[in-house]
């Protein structure tokens, strides 16, 4: 006795049970605990200065040599880029597998439950939303799709995307974007598995017969075979498809990239630099069928 | 009825006697004033703390006769199977992970509604899971910032990028989409709950980051809106040039460049959401400006990141900073840094593994404190807790582990959601609009308590009294023939008693008991009068304090 205890609820016997409900209010301040995320408090980190740590971390130093990034964009790059028209035509013919209730629309996937989607009399089925415009200004003229859906065939064949591609052709030009995730079970090429982009495919000058004057690429990609990042990357005509510009490549190992910065006289060879900047010598990777690859894949009208 | 009031709420507690024993420095001048619970009853809060569960009454006899067996049985509660699950209740205190609805929805993978509860949990549970799983194999803390595994169930090896062996329940797994090895910071769970958008571009991410993990929270420091720019564009270009936002954006800037992998160019997208994105880990440095560094040193990529919290000091300091709030219940104040200091010390003495820090913490005056002395300063009173309130996941498990009983329905687990249940009314957190458990009771607190006392004395009374196959769970001496008076009813009683609230009942606790027993049989029968004095029980202060 004469102990206090800094809360309690007190013991009042069972037959004043019923009691709980009143005396929570009485005892309680009905706040509810809600607080906001920052409601810590902290002390003054300064005095951690200098104290012991177990740990230290692990020197990031390159685990490939400039004759090894060349290996790896030799043997993964060339056709890692997908054809992205095939996604506006997968897109339209699943579309054109519905009816008149689902999706409703031979090209807008709009009006569907929005957690059971929809299966339409052919067994296609159709889930999420998205938006596609075909349009024609003159000499401008695109195709855009955008959205966040998942459609299926009976066969078991899926489009999904989280995202948006885009085609749109200027005169003698054209520009593809693939932004987002995309994944088509019936590609032939990387888009049969998940492909994540932030990617700028752009053809200027293009021919009947032969490849365009200038196919660029910017931006990112990853695919099942690695991860690329394009900065002003470009393949000219008459550098017999040796590119020019920047590329940087994931080492997915240890999660590091590395720069090949590629001279400016169509040699196809540049300087291999580390992330933080160092230089790993130069390289020289084989591009044969890179250029071919996109002139198939994006040259055509 | 004031006088009943001011009873409850002033009353006498039990009446601790002082232990003496296991009580390690450092002792703060506060701790002069705090008296330790008697052993059974500290046996018994480490039990929930650790394990969930309410000790086996021979454990009780065992630290009754012998307190010195206290740091014993506490250190076989930390090899307990069930100290993993626990840590990871613990842990959702403090990382929220455990919210009810995500961007991305169970149908998104065309999940049936009754597994809404288990998508959402296992979303949410997979950091914590990792955490736990480190800390209850003894594994470098450090592994929760390092590692290249992750935890994942059926469902998420099912839907998840993710290799994982074949196996029951959470078992270590592997991502398979090139996201680098980062521990808890390299896992879907993780920013699924702290996402971004077009305009925070992952700054409200590393703001969590550099308070879950270092305990420095960049929210509560002072902001100037002095001289503010109105537009989007005025905001990004007062960011980098005026000195009152580059106070922050320098360290948190950096920081958000580094989590590019997890940017999402479209949202509320499965397929986006679940993999990870190494191709925009460049992106941060193009759309913020800077390029990824850890307060000034620079990284790549999460797992250079991982390694820099794990180098820096704050993060060992913050870790028993974090395991001390939440064994003491309470925020941690100014006024502990000494005693959270000689934690943090231990802990890395100790290898950084999180048991002995939660040991160390155990051992401290104010987790041991079942009272204040009468001349305790007033502002200690209001500070810490020496009865600690069961809130709703400690409650499930102590239910179920003493009863059995699980409450669900529709698939979900009514004391962990607020979706279909009672989380949050129960003084759960959500992680979302809840951010820390309930300190005192409410009255919807008192509500849940209740309803999942009667249930689960229902439930047990049913199986232990209706001559099922199985072993009973409670009731160990009476069956539907025993009346008050007989040997087997009281010591029925006794054992309850002891079982529940690990004290001795007092001849008027016996008494009032038998009379509620009493006056139910005599309106029903005896399975009724048990499950109704079970009930009582189950919601007695005494089982739902600790």
């Amino acid at each position: 006795v004469g102990t206090r205890v800094a809360w309690t609820y007190g013991h009042l016997g069972w037959a004043s049970l019923a009691l709980t409900g009143v005396l929570g209010i009485a005892c309680g301040d009905g706040s509810g605990s809600a607080a906001s995320d920052g409601s810590s408090v902290t002390t003054d980190t300064a005095s951690d200065a200098g104290a012991s740590v177990p740990y230290t971390p692990e020197p990031q130093t390159p685990r490939w040599t400039a004759g090894d990034v060349a290996g790896e964009l030799s043997r993964h790059l060339p056709a890692a880029v997908p054809d992205i028209v095939q996604l506006l035509e997968a897109y339209l013919w699943m579309m054109g597998n519905g009816d008149e209730e689902c999706p409703g629309s031979t090209t807008q996937l709009t009006a569907v439950d929005p957690e059971l989607g929809c299966t339409a009399e052919t067994g296609f089925w159709y889930y999420g939303v998205a938006s596609y415009v075909d349009f024609e200004e003159g000499d401008w003229r695109g195709r855009i799709l955008s959205g966040d859906f998942e459609l299926r065939g009976p066969e078991g064949d899926a489009l999904s995307c989280g995202g948006h591609v885009s085609l749109e052709w200027v005169e003698e030009s054209r520009v593809g974007r693939l932004l987002g995730t995309w994944q088509w079970s019936a590609a032939e090429d990387s888009l049969a598995e998940p492909v994540s982009a932030s990617l700028v495919i752009e053809h200027t000058g293009i021919t009947e017969d032969g490849p365009p004057e200038v196919m660029r690429l910017d931006g990112g990609l990853t695919t099942e075979e690695g991860s690329w990042v394009f900065d002003d990357f470009m393949f000219l005509e008459g550098c017999q498809g040796r590119p020019t510009g920047e590329l940087s490549l994931y080492d997915p190992a240890r999660m590091h990239w590395y720069r090949l910065v590629l001279d400016k006289d169509c040699s196809g060879c540049g300087r291999v630099l580390f992330w933080d900047g160092t230089r790993l010598g130069r390289a020289c990777p084989d591009w044969s069928g890179m250029s071919e690859h996109l002139t198939d894949a994006h040259g055509s009208r | 009825m004031n006088l009943l009031l001011l009873l409850a709420c002033a009353g006498s507690g039990p009446d601790p006697e002082p232990q003496g024993t296991d009580t390690a420095d450092p002792v703060s001048s506060s701790a002069t004033f705090m008296e330790p619970l008697d052993a059974p009853r500290l046996l018994r809060r480490m039990s929930i703390d650790l394990r969930g569960a309410l000790p086996a009454p021979p454990d009780l006899d065992a630290v009754a006769a012998d307190p010195g067996l206290l740091s014993t049985y506490r250190d076989i509660y930390l090899e307990d199977p069930r100290f993993e699950a626990r840590l990871v209740q613990l842990l959702a205190e403090r990382w929220h992970t455990q919210v009810d609805e995500f961007q991305v929805g169970h149908y998104d993978y065309r999940l049936e509604d009754t597994q809404e509860y288990a998508f959402e949990r296992a979303v949410g549970q997979e950091p914590l899971r990792l955490m736990a799983h480190i800390a209850a194999h003894d594994r470098p803390w450090t592994d929760i910032v390092t590692t290249e595994d992750t935890m994942a169930n059926e469902l998420l090896g099912e839907i998840w990028p993710v290799d994982r062996p074949e196996g029951e329940g959470w078992l270590l797994s592997r991502y398979t989409d090139g996201r680098p090895g980062a521990g808890v910071i390299g896992t879907n769970g993780l920013w699924w709950r702290y996402v971004t958008n077009p305009s925070n571009m992952n700054r409200g991410r590393a703001a969590a980051l550099t308070r879950l993990l270092l305990c420095h929270d960049i929210l509560t420091r002072p902001v100037s809106f002095a001289g503010s720019a109105v537009s989007t564009s005025g905001t990004e270009e007062a960011i980098a040039t005026e000195p009152a936002c580059k106070a922050c954006h320098s360290t948190v800037d950096p920081l958000a460049a580094s989590l590019f992998g997890f940017y999402w160019l479209t949202q509320y997208n499965a397929l986006e959401q679940e993999r990870y994105h190494p191709e925009r880990e460049l992106l941060g440095e193009d759309y913020l400006g800077v390029a990824p560094a850890f307060f000034g040193t620079p990284v790549m990529g999460l797992s250079a990141l991982g390694e820099a919290i794990a180098g820096d000091p704050r993060f060992y300091r913050c870790t028993a900073e974090t395991m001390a709030s939440l064994l003491w219940r309470r925020e941690i104040v100014l006024e502990d840094y000494t005693t959270v200091e000689a934690l943090r010390e231990t802990f890395i003495q100790e290898g950084a593994t999180l048991k002995p820090l939660v040991r160390a913490v155990t051992q401290t005056p104010e987790y041991q404190a079942g009272a204040l002395t009468p001349d305790a300063p007033v502002a200690l009173e209001q500070t810490i807790h020496t009865r600690r309130l069961m809130v709703t996941d400690q409650l499930a498990s102590v239910l179920e582990a003493a009863t059995g009983f699980t409450w669900t329905w529709e698939g979900f687990d009514q004391l962990d959601n607020d979706t279909l249940g009672f989380r949050v009314l129960g003084g759960g957190v959500d992680g979302d609009q809840v951010a820390q458990p309930q300190r005192e009771p409410g009255l919807t607190w008192a509500l849940v308590i209740k309803r999942a006392a009667q249930a689960s004395a229902a439930d047990v009374v049913a199986r232990d009294l209706g001559g099922g196959l199985g072993p009973r769970v409670l009731l160990e001496h009476v069956d539907d023939q025993s009346r008050p008076g007989d040997s087997d009813f009281q010591a029925e009683l006794a054992q309850l008693h002891w079982r529940l609230f690990a004290a001795e009942p007092g001849i008027d606790r016996l008494a009032d008991a038998t009379a509620l027993w009493t006056d139910a049989f005599q309106m029903s029968d005896a399975e009724t009068a048990w499950s109704v004095l079970l009930s009582s029980m189950l919601r007695d202060p005494e089982f739902v304090t600790y």
